[in-house]
């Protein structure tokens, strides 16, 4: 009786250890399907330029790599505007978990001397472009922001190019 | 009831070992444009060209597909390209943006933008394809703009390479190399590449109609 229970449970420890295994090769083998995004921006920035900004980098992800693509407007987070410290990367990284994101994207404009394009990771990573801020570049913001995120994004985990389609 | 505990245990412990997944949390504050891999991106290139910097419109003949061909652009009193977007709007309905670093680096010593262009055959079906490349850049003084438009034609011209030692050459027209056995290998695995919705009816009916075409119609011969 022991020896039947004994042997049931080595079996079943590894059939366990069998799944847990099948499981993790699929992790490791599994291609990427789809990229979920977090947009926000802060105040100074025109409430318009990020629907655009939305449209433009669903338009180029969608239909240029084979990834599905999701992004989210999140609401203007005054944590992120000026310094990015341990604090910050916290909240970044509760904010990513809470809402299932790959990626927080974020524009600052700021006092009008630069603009920011922001790229978190869900490994808490940031990289981000600056641009000196200029009247002019206002209406080419979207086009600037789509570019500054698809390349930075690409930069830090090789997402998009791998995944191109003709 | 030993047992089920030292189970249980198991089972815990085995779970908890197949789902940690320690987080970096460590913040990498880099300089952008100074993280890019310059030789992987010029290596990819098989073929390059110069424009000139007041070439509005240029053409290139383009001997082998598929390869990836880079454009050599001068852009004197530019500090940083902003974007670049190419388009294409008769066969492939493409709009997009290049991604720097992959598609596209400024030199700032040199003043030379470097774009590459992949250009599998499905691009060249039917011998010429014409792309606008919309460039956005800021000047040297960080505070103007500076729109530059390009059109770039890359007209295929395949050759035949008929004899041994590889030195002999003979001209084909587009619709020879398509009786060709090796293109049409290569058109089917770039056709599950590509999104079809996107080209001109006529053209992806045209590409259909060539895979679909019989085996025995076409020859055995390699091209070059």
């Amino acid at each position: 009786m022991i020896f039947k229970i004994a042997s049931n449970i080595i079996i079943f420890i590894i059939l366990l250890f069998g799944i847990c295994n099948i499981s993790i090769a699929q992790d490791k083998n599994e291609k990427i399907q789809s990229i979920s995004l977090g947009l926000s921006i802060y105040d100074e920035i025109d409430k318009k330029s990020i629907i655009e900004v939305k449209e433009k980098m669903l338009k180029n992800i969608i239909g240029y790599y084979k990834l599905n693509a999701n992004i989210i407007i999140l609401d203007n987070y005054r944590q992120l505007i000026d310094n990015i410290d341990n604090q910050a990367e916290v909240f970044v990284k509760k904010l990513i978990k809470n809402n299932k994101l790959d990626y927080l994207i974020y524009i600052r404009n700021r006092r009008n001397l630069d603009l920011w394009f922001d790229v978190w990771n869900k490994r808490g990573q940031i990289e981000n472009i600056i641009i000196p801020y200029s009247s002019e570049l206002v209406k080419f913001l979207p086009d600037i922001a789509t570019n500054s995120f698809l390349s930075i994004i690409e930069s830090m985990d090789n997402k998009l190019y791998n995944n191109k389609q003709y | 009831m030993k047992n089920l505990f030292i189970l249980f245990i198991i089972t815990c412990l085995s779970l908890t070992s197949c789902t940690y997944n320690p987080i970096n949390t460590k913040i990498v504050k880099g300089s952008f444009y100074d993280n890019i891999d310059k030789k992987t991106f010029l290596s990819r290139a098989s073929h390059s060209f110069n424009l000139k910097e007041n070439d509005f419109i240029v053409a290139a003949t383009i001997f082998k597909v598929p390869q990836i061909v880079q454009c050599k652009i001068p852009l004197s009193g530019v500090d940083r390209i902003l974007y670049i977007k190419i388009m294409e709007n008769q066969l492939l309905n493409i709009d997009r943006h290049l991604i720097f670093g992959q598609e596209y680096l400024f030199d700032e010593n040199e003043q030379e933008l470097k774009i590459l262009i992949d250009l599998p055959v499905i691009y060249l079906f039917k011998g010429t394809i014409k792309f606008h490349i919309d460039i956005l850049a800021l000047n040297s003084k960080g505070k103007y703009l500076k729109t530059i438009k390009k059109t770039i034609a890359f007209n295929w011209q395949p050759l035949e390479n008929n004899s041994s030692n590889g030195f002999s050459y003979t001209k084909l027209s587009n619709s020879n190399i398509k009786e060709k056995r090796a293109i049409k290998k290569i058109v089917k695995e770039e056709i599950q590449n590509c999104d079809t919705d996107r080209l001109n009816k006529e053209y992806k009916k045209e590409i259909e109609v060539f895979i679909k075409q019989r085996q025995n119609r076409i020859r055995r011969n390699d091209y070059y």
